[in-house]
């Protein structure tokens, strides 16, 4: 059996490592792979995407005080945050999508 | 006020073709990724915004091509046209339970060609940032619309004296029970206006499943907010006001008495219910950062209100003098009117500003008053070209 040549590791490799973060790249339809890595990020899986998928969340480029006020709006339309989690969900996303991130890109969906 | 012949190809045709001149080499991405594209703003329930240059194709946004939003998603149980009924009831003397067929052949028909933009087109553009769907310019479309008008329908369930307003209720429900349902209050003089109908059509097809089918409300001159698809019921009152809708009216949906300085919340006491759009204009030829490789283009774009027509459209290269752009043929009330300036650009940078007036002599502002919730954008647009051979 012939080697694998150096292209096939590279693509297995990155194959493997979108899996790793639970992304296929191709299908992330939801937009959760743009949700960085930190203990939060299943928090905000687990509670917002219960409704809508991430972009919505992802797009936003917002102060801490607004991200906050935005968990506390949802919780009031029903998300099941508990309260010792909420705090830690509006650092999060103070953190990963402050206003000083360079502006969302939607994504470009082909139609007839 | 049925449907009008439209005779809108031959202007067309040149624009088109001046368009396609004037960004010469450039690629577009519609032309990259086949016939077009959708900007996706949300997945699920979906956003999907417009990109400029297919606002740029004709007068009526296709029905592929028209921006997608709402607040639940489609009904997740798909409606059965057939089995569907229009209830309408309420401080009414007779109730009605109303099937398509009924619709479509106990009332008159009617086709109003207008413009639908969201509420929160252009939001991305306020500074500081507001949450919300982020929104550039292309959450607006312009579109026939067809079936029949509201009036006729409350007429035949012989509205009480006293009927105050209406509740309207779709057929979309939340996912969560906590989740407020997407139900508005409406006042009964939009209601009575002839321009407000219930349309079954969109452009001449039945009306797409995103866009509300199997009927939807169609309120010339008003944001998006107001145009409630997937129809169920339509309730009238004769006490209390339209908040008691709930938190869609009573809450969300609110503009400023006296917007303030930005960044500065705004007691719901000293808000109330948006209703019209403002004067606003969108230029979709050129796009902001392309480079022309020749300077002698067509600005061309689209303009509307809150009111039936346009004034006029004026367009500033390099912050120079506002220069009357010519307006196209195809016209209908609260429908946009489409505009093109020829200008013949020196090489190098460049900015293009263009603003409209609506018919009471209202003009685009500079800025557009900030709001909490990004409503009404009509801030004046400008696009940055540069016009040399590629480098």
């Amino acid at each position: 059996m012939r080697a694998p040549s150096l292209l096939a590791l590279v693509v297995i490799a990155a194959v493997a490592f979108a899996w790793s973060a639970g992304v296929s790249p191709a299908y992330d339809i939801m937009g959760t792979g743009a949700l960085p890595d930190a203990p939060a990020r299943q928090l905000v899986i687990q509670n917002c995407m219960i409704c809508h998928s991430a972009q919505i969340i992802t797009s936003q480029r917002l102060a801490p005080k607004t991200w906050l006020a935005e968990v506390n709006k949802m919780i009031k339309y029903g998300a099941p945050v508990k309260d010792a989690d909420k705090q830690a969900i509006a650092d999060y996303l103070a953190a990963s999508f402050p206003v000083s991130k360079a502006p969302f890109e939607p994504e470009a969906i082909p139609v007839p | 006020m049925r449907s009008q012949p439209f005779a809108r190809r031959e202007f067309l045709g040149l624009v088109a073709a001046g368009g396609a001149a004037a960004t010469g080499a450039t690629v577009w991405p519609s032309l990259a990724l086949g016939k077009g594209y959708m900007l996706e703003v949300n997945h699920q329930p979906a956003d999907l915004e417009t990109p400029l240059e297919q606002l740029n194709d004709a007068w009526l946004t296709r029905n592929e091509w028209f921006f997608v939003r709402s607040h639940m998603g489609p009904p997740r149980a798909p409606i059965d046209a057939a089995a569907w009924r229009l209830g309408v009831w309420g401080t009414v003397n007779a109730p009605l339970q109303l099937s398509l067929r009924d619709l479509k052949h106990g009332f008159e028909q009617v086709s109003v060609s207008c413009v639908l933009q969201c509420a929160g087109n252009g939001r991305s553009l306020y500074t500081p940032k507001v949450p919300g769907a982020q929104w550039r310019y292309g959450a607006v479309g312009n579109a026939k619309w067809t079936g029949v008008r509201l009036a006729d329908v409350l007429k035949e369930a012989d509205l009480a004296t006293d009927a105050k307003f209406l509740i309207i209720r779709g057929h979309d429900e939340p996912v969560l029970k906590a989740t407020p349902k997407f139900v508005r209050g409406f006042p009964m003089d939009k209601a009575m206006d002839p321009y407000t109908i219930l349309a079954y059509e969109m452009n001449g097809k039945p009306l797409p499943e995103l866009h509300g089918a199997p009927l939807r409300m169609i309120v010339p001159g008003w944001a998006g907010d107001h145009w409630m698809k997937w129809l169920h019921t339509i309730e009238v009152r004769n006490v209390g006001t339209e908040d008691d809708a709930g938190f869609w009216t009573a809450s969300a949906y609110r503009y400023p008495n006296n917007p303030g300085a930005p960044g500065v919340a705004v007691p719901l006491d000293q808000t109330h219910r948006l209703s019209a759009m403002n004067v606003k204009s969108i230029i979709t030829n050129p796009l902001d950062g392309r480079r022309l490789t020749s300077g002698s283009l067509a600005v061309e774009g689209v303009a509307f209100s809150g009111l039936p027509t346009i004034r006029s459209v004026e367009v500033s290269v390099d912050d120079g003098a506002w220069m009357s752009a010519q307006l196209g043929s195809e016209q209908a009330p609260y429908s946009w009117r489409r505009f093109s300036y020829k200008t013949n650009l020196t090489q190098g940078p460049h900015t293009i500003a263009a603003r409209a007036t609506d018919e009471t002599g209202a003009v685009q502002p500079e800025t557009a008053a900030w709001n909490p919730s990004g409503y009404i954008n009509n801030a004046i647009m400008k696009v940055n070209i540069n016009v040399g051979a590629a480098s």
